[in-house]
């Protein structure tokens, strides 16, 4: 899974933290996901959909060979 | 991204470390003597103030606690996870190594049995759950 967390957050200037705490977790769950680490829950993944005021599948987008 | 009150949790969190250190301290003090008892129920109690005072700054120590956001929930899943099949793995070796000299020893028997009784009704009740 391909995620474009980092570009909307560096679009929107604003930190790690200040996103983390927006959306109620860790800034160091923000820098898993945006390195691909973690993949977050359906919830968690709306939450940043919805701050970011994108579509979730332009959020985050299935690798080649995932479904 | 949690529906569960992080204070709440923490607060379980640490009542059940408090508990464990003084069960510990209770333990050895009435088996081993008093100095046992302290150095037992200080440890616990050292390690408690650890999870305290490093949970705000250290991502590991929130996923050692069970507390924290979804993915350090979810890596305390994951280790418990781990640290309970290489447990379950080496109690069950252990067993069949006792067998293997001829001396079967009950207590990891009973810790086989449990821990495949355990597995086996987690794994029922969590697919009926979903």
């Amino acid at each position: 899974m391909r995620n474009h967390a980092r570009e909307h957050r560096l679009e929107r200037r604003i930190s790690q933290a200040a996103l983390a705490e927006a959306v109620g977790v860790s800034r160091q769950t923000i820098n898993a996901i945006e390195t691909g680490h973690y993949l977050p829950s359906l919830p968690l993944a709306f939450a940043l959909a919805g701050f970011f005021g994108t579509a979730i599948e332009e959020l985050f987008t299935p690798s080649e060979g995932n479904a | 991204m949690t529906d569960i009150d992080p204070v709440m949790e923490w607060r379980a969190d640490m009542a059940w470390y408090l508990g464990i250190a003084a069960a510990s301290g209770l333990a050895f003090g009435l088996g081993q003597g008093p100095v046992a008892g302290l150095v037992a129920g200080t440890g616990m109690l050292a390690f408690t103030l650890v999870l305290a005072l490093g949970r705000r700054r250290i991502d590991a120590i929130r996923a050692i606690g069970g507390s924290g956001d979804e993915r350090n929930r979810a890596l305390y899943m994951r280790s418990l996870a781990i640290a309970g099949g290489v447990l379950g793995l080496v109690v069950t070796g252990w067993y069949l190594v006792s067998v293997a000299r001829s001396e079967p020893d009950g207590t990891l028997l009973a810790l086989t049995v449990l821990f495949a009784g355990v597995f086996v009704g987690a794994c029922v009740v969590s697919s009926w759950r979903g």
